[in-house]
């Protein structure tokens, strides 16, 4: 599990109760956020650095809330009897929001791989390894808007986590392949995923330097096995573009 | 100080939040608000904004009450105190807005004047654990934890504040953190 922090300290990995504790920037939150999501012993993990430290707030000064606040979460809480609507509206909405981020980033990867070229991008250039490298995040949203599935990956050990919002079962003929498509364009094949469950790729030394922020992952449905050419031969289901955490 | 019937109070409260109860809500509001607003507060330093995250808190508390898994050992209001300080913290970094500067000393300068009216006799206990256990951190240690829990602020803050290098900010937390759980680990033990 430590082998995925990027800030080991004495070997342990203590990002769970950095979490916690609450010292983590925007990023490596949403980093830890999807490592939460991503596997149960990291959340458990957070749980318990909660449960360690916030006995502190018995510390703070309870101050009463202004009277006007109790009336304005009533009145968001929607009709009685309303809560399944309120959180199916809810959720129509993430729908349409992920659609339109989707629509817009299929459109312009679909030209990468309409035109896809064979494997003969020049290697690309290991950069100076930097002091500290942050986790890269990527969500990948789907045209169907059946639901997203996030991508953790660790420049440091070249793992990979992908895990969907929800299990997103695609036909049985058909296997998910996971692409990488770094700057050059030219789409790399990470192996094929499960979209209903949580997958760990292992991310070739070759190919870790492309993997970096901007660079674009892609999950195609490919024949059964995934792809026998490593190209990919259908047009991207899930996409997203990776950004450094 | 309440007794520990407060906690399971609080756990029904919560089941039937998940089942849809307004009233349910309205309770574990009465019981747990001036405590959740007193964290935002303390992280934002903002009184809109606090009521503004605070009326966030409790529509996520109505939304994902059915979360919330007693049996896992969680207890309820750290399951609050979570949610609070993580919209606060969120809150706090989107808008990045400077905050006065306060000098670190101030963090142990919150307390309270007795336990907090929901505090159960376990959550008391608990909380004393801790302070005995922050106390035989080194000093500067416990000093950067009480303030990166009371303010919510990033290493990068904690460091500008107090003029030193993140490095050193972040191994002084860190070794305070690990320390503190195996402290902790002994309380528990004995």
């Amino acid at each position: 599990m430590s082998e995925l922090n990027p800030v080991d300290f004495d070997g342990e990995d203590l990002s769970a109760g950095e979490y916690a504790l609450g010292v983590l920037d925007r990023a490596e939150r949403a980093a830890a956020e999807a490592r939460m999501a991503a596997e149960p012993r990291f959340a458990r993990e957070v749980e318990a650095w909660q449960e360690r430290l916030y006995p502190m707030a018995d510390a703070v000064k309870a101050v009463e809330p202004p009277a006007h606040v109790w009336p304005l979460i009533s009145r968001g809480l929607g009709p009685v009897g309303a809560k399944v609507v309120d959180l199916a509206q809810r959720r129509a909405v993430v729908f349409l929001r992920g659609w339109a981020v989707a629509a817009s980033a299929i459109a312009a990867v679909s030209l990468l791989f309409l035109g896809v070229r064979p494997n003969l991008a020049p290697p690309v250039v290991t950069p100076p390894a930097p002091a500290a490298q942050p986790l890269l995040v990527a969500e990948l949203t789907d045209t169907n808007g059946r639901g997203f599935i996030t991508a953790t990956f660790d420049p440091a050990t070249g793992v990979l986590h992908t895990t969907p919002t929800t299990a997103l079962p695609v036909p049985k003929t058909r296997s998910p392949e996971l692409w990488l498509i770094p700057a050059d364009g030219t789409p790399r094949s990470l192996g094929v995923i499960d979209t209903t469950h949580a997958t760990t790729v292992k991310v070739s030394d070759a190919l870790r330097p492309g993997a970096k922020a901007q660079a674009v992952l892609a999950i195609t449905l490919e024949q059964s096995g995934g792809s026998p050419d490593g190209k990919p031969h259908a047009k991207p289901t899930w996409v997203g573009k990776m950004a450094a955490a | 100080m309440a007794s520990d019937s407060d906690r399971a109070r609080l756990v029904a409260a919560l089941g039937a939040v998940a089942g849809g109860d307004r009233d349910a809500l309205r309770q574990v509001y009465q019981d747990t608000s001036a405590k959740l607003y007193g964290v935002c507060l303390r992280i934002l330093d903002d009184a809109a904004e606090a009521e503004d995250v605070l009326q966030d808190v409790y529509l996520t508390v109505w939304k994902r009450a059915g979360a919330f898994e007693p049996e896992r050992g969680l207890s309820p209001i750290t399951w609050l105190v979570a949610i609070a300080r993580n919209k606060s913290i969120d809150r706090l970094r989107a808008t990045a807005k400077p905050r006065a500067v306060r000098p670190i000393e101030d963090a142990a300068d919150v307390a309270d004047d007795g336990p907090a009216p929901s505090a159960s006799v376990e959550q008391a206990d608990a909380a004393a654990a801790l302070a005995r256990c922050l106390g035989e951190l080194e000093p500067r240690h416990a000093d950067t934890i009480r303030t990166a829990f009371f303010e919510g602020v990033t290493y990068e803050a904690l460091a500008a504040r107090i003029g030193t290098p993140v490095g050193t900010v972040k191994s002084w937390i860190r070794r305070g953190l690990q320390r503190l759980r195996t402290c902790l680990e002994t309380e528990v033990a004995a």
